[in-house]
Order: C-alpha cells, then structure tokens, then sequence
C-alpha cells in the first residue's frame, strides 16, 4: 500500500503534491547497545564484587569445615580413652571442687602461735588482749600491750619475718594515764598461698 | 520515540539499580558465608576445649583410682537438715567438753546462704556448692578449746572451713566469750 500521506505546500497558485508511492513497511528496531552494557557492567561488577572475594570465602570454609571434623574426629577418640578409662568428668570436677574447699580449711592455729611468739620474743612481758582471724579477707588482727614504744617496731620487723605476711599496720601505741605500758591494735594482711 | 536524553536518563538509572543490586547481593552472599564460618569456628574453639579438657583428665587421672559419689557426699553431703547439723555440731562441742551449762552459755545458729568478700575462694565455692555459715559462741576460760575445736571441726568427714574467729584473752579465772565462724558445703 502506498503512503497515503499528504504533503503541500501552496505556492503561487500552483500546490505542490508529494505521495509516497512506496509501500508502507514496518521498520526493524534499532538494537540498543545499551542493554549490551548493561548485561557488560553486571557481570564485570557480579565477578568483582561478589565472585571474588567469594572464592575466597569458600576456600575458608572449606578450611574450617576441615579442621571441625578433625577435631571431632580427635574428640571422639578422647572420649574413647576417657571411657576406656572409666573417668567420669562430673566425678572428677565434684572431686576437684572438695579438694578447693579443702584448701580453705585455715592454719588458724599457726599464725596464732606465730604471733604470740614473736610478741614474746621482743616483751617477755608483752600481753595480747585479744585476738582476731579473719580467714576470708586474710587478716590477723590483735591487741597487744608492751612496755616500751620501740618494741612495736620491733615487733613489726619480727613480724615480716614470717613468709606469709604480706603487710602490717598499727596506728601509734598509746599508753593510758597512769601506765607506763603501751597498746596499739596490730593488723596483719597474710597471704595463705605464700 | 524516546528523546537522546531520555533514553541517556533511563540508561543511567537502570545501572544504578543493576549496581545497587549486586552490593546488595554481595552483602546477603557473603553474609551467609561469613555466618556459616563463624558459626563452624566457634564449634571448633568448642572442640578444642574439650579436647584439651579431655587431654588433661586422661593425663591427671588415668592412673588414679577415683574415690566413690558415697565417698565423696561425705565431705559435701547433698541434702541439707539443720537440725541434723545442729546435732551434730553440738555433738562435736561435748566431744570437746564444752557442755550446754548456763556458764558456757553455748550459741548456735545456721546462715543460709551467707554473703562473703567478692573475689574471694569462699564466694566462689558458694557459687559452686550451698554454702551454710555456722556461729558458735560459748564461754571459756582457756582459749585453747577454740584452737581445739577448729582442729577437730576440720578433721571430720564433712568440710568445715572456719572463717572467722574472734575473741579476747581470758584474765585470771574470769572467762571469755569466744566467737566461731565456720563454713560449710552442700551439694546442690
């Protein structure tokens, strides 16, 4: 079929009539380059981006999956042994668990003799008034009345002189009215695993 | 028909989305994988504990005979009767002649769950076991029943770990009133 479109133009009383007597085709589409780069662009930035550093990810999966069945592997045989063995791990953390109990069961007794002596080694006549252990926060303290103030640092020398004494404090010894005899209170840090 | 522009424009815009696409896709991929290797590595800092765990129980105690539950309840017994620990204790005050008189005036009382100094062995075993803080009071006039019912109270089956024990030094005949911490253990 041919155009059928008109074209004119009136010049000087004549028109003039253009008709397409070609027959009416329909045209191919243009192929977009463009889809082309993007198709382009997707792959190059899906292998940067993604396959990339994937590959390596893989890789360390692959480690790791690796060393996880080992290791299962190894536990297995471990606790093969502990059942040929018959230890009984809850057994054995009961056990352990008594033995640290245990540990705390005080030398009471002996700091008490230590320091009674060391007191009477400095005053033969020196008197402790009282007495305290305190097994949970490592302190000894007492109250002691010596008959000359030098003796207390004295006493404090002979006190460091015991390997489990970590510190000593006293504040100055005082002596009441009318005595010519000095107190302070003595406290002694201890450290039970020295 | 499109114009030049508009075509540039859509062209643009359908980059940006395939480039957005793919970051998104990037994150979601490899967090998966990130996940998953996590996940197996904190299986495998599991596994190694417990191999090691493992390594050393067959190492300490492969040789050794392991003492019996039954055995092992008498340090910490499991269940928990104050009035049979009562009895008892009052029992290991007679064994050391401190009698019930009015001039021994003898004080005993159980704590449940007593508080102790943070970070010390003491709150950390009462983290593990039940812990029962027992105070005995009584009158004395010479000290050293104290001393000797400390050595007696811890050679005895059941754990008893004296925290604290106070007191002032008898003068002459007079007596003294002589305080006594101990702890002990239950198994929960």
């Amino acid at each position: 079929m041919p155009n059928r479109k008109y074209q004119g133009k009136e010049r000087e009383g004549s028109e003039f009539i253009y008709v397409d007597l070609l027959p009416e085709m329909r045209r191919p589409r243009q192929f977009n380059v463009n889809i082309l780069l993007i198709v382009l662009i997707a792959v190059i930035l899906s292998w940067l981006v993604i396959y990339m550093p994937l590959s390596g990810r893989q890789e360390r999966l692959d480690e790791v999956l690796e060393e996880r069945n080992d290791l299962r592997n190894e536990r297995a045989m471990i606790d093969g042994i502990i059942s040929t063995y018959r230890l009984d791990a809850d057994r054995i953390t009961f056990m352990e668990n008594i033995e640290r109990a245990k540990a705390l069961q005080s030398t009471y007794t002996q700091y008490k003799e230590d320091m009674e002596n060391a007191v009477l080694e400095i005053d033969h006549n020196a008197d402790i008034i009282d007495f305290r252990y305190d097994h949970a926060n490592n302190e000894v303290v007492f109250r002691v009345t010596m008959g000359r103030r030098i003796h207390f640092p004295n006493l404090e020398m002979e006190i460091y002189e015991l390997l489990y004494v970590a510190s000593i404090n006293y504040p100055e010894p005082t002596s009441p009215e009318g005595s010519t005899r000095y107190t302070t209170t003595i406290t002694v840090e201890v450290d039970p695993d020295a | 028909m499109l114009s030049k522009r508009a075509n540039d424009i859509i062209f643009l815009v359908i980059v940006g989305i395939v480039v957005i696409g793919v970051v998104v896709a990037r994150f979601m991929v490899l967090g998966v994988f990130d996940d998953r290797i996590e996940g197996i590595e904190e299986d495998i800092q599991s596994l190694e504990r417990e191999i090691s765990t493992g390594r050393n129980l067959i190492a300490d105690y492969r040789h050794e005979v392991l003492p019996s539950e039954s055995v092992l309840h008498r340090s910490v017994p499991e269940k928990y009767a104050s009035d049979r620990l009562m009895f008892f204790l009052y029992a290991q005050l007679q064994l050391e002649g401190i009698e019930d008189t009015a001039e021994r005036n003898i004080s005993l009382s159980i704590q449940e769950n007593p508080s102790f100094p943070g970070g010390t062995e003491f709150s950390a075993l009462a983290n593990t076991f039940d812990a029962y803080r027992i105070r005995i009071r009584f009158n004395t006039t010479d000290v050293t029943e104290a001393e000797d019912l400390v050595d007696r109270l811890q050679s005895v089956d059941q754990l008893f770990a004296l925290q604290s024990v106070e007191y002032e030094l008898p003068r002459g005949d007079s007596s003294t009133r002589v305080s006594l911490y101990f702890v002990t253990f239950y198994n929960p």
